[in-house]
């Protein structure tokens, strides 16, 4: 029977569906009867599923927005004609 | 720092007329939008292709992003819809970029260090037994703001590529061909780093949950 460090060495390939019909068999008797790797099975696939489609939770210095980046994101968009309205009139607004 | 989910929350029918004056070519809309999404747009791709490139990827996500607007259907929020505008920019251009990985400061070392490796016994039992983290949904799991901020901080410390991988798979789902594919890793070496980066945060998790600090 497998151990449990090399069951959970297998966790990742369980989720990610790479394991062979014999390990996907080995991997839940042992999870089955052991319900210390039941439960790191099930919070690895809690990790999994709660960073799916998960946007940052926090803001970075480094991700703030500097005073022109988004003028220049709305300059770009006037460019490829996404406004119908000027935007060189609503550049700046914010700031003023 | 700034709590992005304070400064973006907004409620579906807001969301809803924002999509629809975006759709009619409102620049004020626009301006709106720039400014309220752009911020997360930019933490998620400086994860992924780092600082230096994140905001020219940002800018043309703007711009695909106006391009495809009319296939917006409103299954996921905007915000979501354009970080995966953001992620498949982002890996595209790591294809198109030169192999920058260094095998000695990138595969080896920190990002392929095993975390469980003092979990277990000789025999391969388990030391410190894990317990089943609070049964509520994933969404839950990550609903908390401290554990939020948590998991940020620690994909922040992680090696590039390890952060790169785990946002790509998990985060926006990408096969492990397009990912080997952009990052010109083999599959060994990406379902490794993958894995170590998994078991990282389980313990980051484990480590929350027991004492309530990152």
């Amino acid at each position: 029977m497998l151990s449990c460090e090399q069951v959970t060495d297998k966790l990742s390939a369980q989720i990610d569906g790479d394991l062979s019909l014999s390990e996907r068999t080995a991997l839940r008797v042992h999870q089955f009867l052991c319900s210390d790797c039941k439960a790191a099975a099930q919070n690895m696939r809690s990790l999994v599923q709660s960073l799916r489609d998960r946007s940052p939770a926090v803001i970075a210095e480094e991700d703030t927005l500097h005073n022109d980046y988004v003028d220049q994101v709305m300059r770009a968009l006037e460019r490829e004609g996404a406004t119908s309205g000027s935007v060189r009139d609503s550049v700046g607004q914010d700031a003023d | 720092m700034v709590n992005v989910t304070d400064i973006a929350a907004q409620s579906m029918p807001e969301e809803e007329a924002l999509v629809a004056r975006l759709r009619a070519g409102d620049t004020q809309a626009f301006r709106q939008a720039v400014t309220t999404y752009s911020p997360r747009m930019l933490a998620t791709a400086r994860r992924i292709v780092g600082p230096a490139d994140a905001e020219d990827l940002v800018q043309e996500s703007w711009l695909a992003a106006y391009k495809q607007l009319g296939g917006f259907e409103g299954r996921s929020q905007l915000g979501s819809w354009l970080c995966r505008i953001v992620s498949n920019r982002a890996i595209s251009a790591l294809r198109k970029r030169p192999n920058e990985q260094s095998l000695d400061t990138n595969l080896h070392g920190e990002a392929l260090s095993d975390p469980s490796a003092d979990w277990f016994d000789a025999s391969g039992h388990w030391i410190a037994k894990p317990t089943l983290w609070d049964p509520g949904t994933p969404e839950q799991l990550v609903d908390a703001a401290e554990l939020q901020r948590c998991v940020d901080h620690h994909l922040d410390k992680m090696p590039d590529n390890q952060r790169r991988v785990l946002m790509l798979r998990d985060t926006h789902e990408k096969s492990f061909s397009e990912i080997c594919n952009a990052m010109e890793l083999s599959a060994s070496n990406v379902r490794v780093l993958l894995h170590r980066g998994r078991l990282k945060l389980m313990a980051m998790v484990n480590q929350f949950q027991e004492t309530g600090t990152c």
